[in-house]
């Protein structure tokens, strides 16, 4: 019994961590990898599928 | 060497808003690329061409002893220190742009630079904007005016080549192998040369556009510091390469991904096939890269001191885009983990003992190895009790230690340093 309050207790404990260390770098981060990336030029895809 | 206005005499500034040389005594306005620098070099200010920097500096002032060239200004003849790798900075006499030329054309000229669009101004506007919005930020440093704004030019090597890659997917018996086959030329890719900058500020930094380049001319470091490159031409290479690779596979993946992946799971939704799609992929690229030009990339440094503890926010000089971390409001930060830790827990201990649903789930007979000593299950559960905690402990503390790492980026001392180094006024 008390093997799984602790369980679930360190589970709460991360989850939780997890949302505030989530909310925090939303906040407070500025500057994000941008997509953009203008020295790619004439890029050509070409795909294909194949069924075995 | 500053550029003195051809009216009056006085220093010219380059202004990023007007992109002129502008003179603050008499109001003249002149073309950055109206002024030539070759007649600027001169035999004095110039080391001899045999030697490299280096070799320049043991000759002249003991090697290893020396790291700084005192330059001589020629607007008020006060003598101005200049760090080893600085190529301008400002006469902390006069105030003028003092520019090492034989550093430029001794060590290595930049053949381009991308001149300052965003101006002193704009910067700070743009830095206060970003700094009152979050949540997390402590009121007291919202208050807080920049401790001092400096423009850095940033060296970076250009590279430009072509890549070529074919990738697969593997897929499966019901799953079809999916190949990708992608190519683009790279024109111009900069990767900073400047070893102070961490690469991931560097990355955050990016995109520069390119297209807006210069002819290098020092004209445009007037009002400006600036620093020559000092790192090895591989490490740019390999950060440079990294960098192409990531954008080249997103790129190549979200062309045809996300319809492929939204067509493939309705295919196999009807087909009430249950398969996850393959996340092994196989490369072979074909990279041509090579270094092909060196430029000066425009950085804001804009230092804010809290706490006793600097903080050095880095603003793109071309698009403004602002990268850092402010500092963290703990006493917030540690209330809403107690209060979300507090109403989960009382909601889990709701519906887990008063709701019974505890006794329903894990069967303690079971757990206590009786009746019929279910091992498998005793051991299932255990794994199962053990398990979920560590993962989400080690995703909260991850998510936890992404964040310190990215705001220690903000207050590091080199970069601190890098921009408090640089003499001249404050502001």
């Amino acid at each position: 019994m008390i093997f799984v309050l602790i369980s679930v207790i360190l589970t709460i404990f991360g989850i939780c961590l997890a949302i505030c260390a989530s909310l925090l770098k939303k906040s407070n981060d500025h500057g994000e990898t941008s997509d953009d990336c203008p020295s790619i030029r004439h890029m050509n895809i070409v795909s294909s599928e194949r069924r075995r | 060497m500053a550029r003195n206005c051809p009216s009056c005499g006085a220093a010219l500034e380059y202004d990023p808003g007007s992109d002129t040389l502008v003179c603050e005594v008499c109001g003249n306005l002149y073309e950055p690329a109206s002024f030539e620098d070759e007649e600027e070099v001169t035999e004095e200010n110039t080391p001899s061409k045999k030697l490299s920097y280096k070799d320049y500096k043991k000759v002249h002032y003991g090697g290893a002893y020396f790291d700084s060239f005192i330059f001589k200004c020629s607007q008020c003849g006060g003598e101005v220190i200049v760090a080893e790798s600085e190529i301008s900075t400002k006469c902390v006499y006069c105030g003028s742009t003092a520019v090492a030329f034989s550093r430029i054309s001794k060590t290595k000229k930049p053949d381009y630079i991308v001149p300052f669009m965003i101006t002193k101004e704009q910067t700070i506007e743009e830095f206060k904007k970003h700094m009152t919005k979050g949540f997390f930020v402590p009121r007291a440093f919202r208050k807080l005016d920049p401790d001092c704004v400096r423009g850095i030019y940033l060296p970076a090597d250009l590279y430009s080549g072509t890549w070529k890659d074919v990738q697969t997917r593997k897929g499966g018996s019901e799953v079809p192998d999916i190949t990708m086959i992608g190519e683009c030329e790279i024109e111009d890719h900069p990767a900073i040369s400047c070893s102070i900058i961490p690469r991931e500020t560097a990355e955050l930094l990016e995109p520069f556009y390119l297209s807006s380049k210069e002819e290098f001319n020092t004209s445009y470091l007037m009002g400006f510091y600036s620093n020559a490159a000092n790192v090895e031409e591989t490490v740019t290479e390999y950060a440079a390469e990294k960098r192409i690779q990531k954008k080249f596979n997103e790129r190549l993946w979200e062309a045809f991904g996300e319809d492929y992946v939204s067509k493939l799971d309705k295919a196999l939704k009807a087909a009430h096939i249950n398969i996850r799609l393959s996340e092994e992929i196989t490369s072979c690229a074909q990279i041509q890269l090579e270094k092909t030009s060196y430029a000066l990339l425009p950085v804001w440094f804009i230092t804010v001191r809290y706490e006793n503890q600097p903080h050095t926010f880095l603003v793109n000089g071309q698009t403004g885009e602002v990268v850092g971390m402010p500092p963290i409001n703990k006493k917030l930060f540690v209330g809403l983990f107690v209060s979300l830790f507090a109403v989960i827990t009382a909601m889990v201990t709701v519906l887990f003992f008063a709701g019974g649903a505890l006794d329903y789930m894990f069967d303690f007979d079971v757990l206590a190895g009786g009746k019929e000593g279910d091992l498998q299950t005793f051991i299932g559960v255990l794994l199962f009790l053990i398990g979920i905690p560590l993962i989400s402990l080690g995703v909260g503390f991850g998510k936890l230690i992404q964040v310190t790492n990215r705001h220690s980026l903000t207050t590091k001392p080199q970069v601190y340093k890098f921009a408090q180094d640089r003499q001249g006024d404050k502001k």
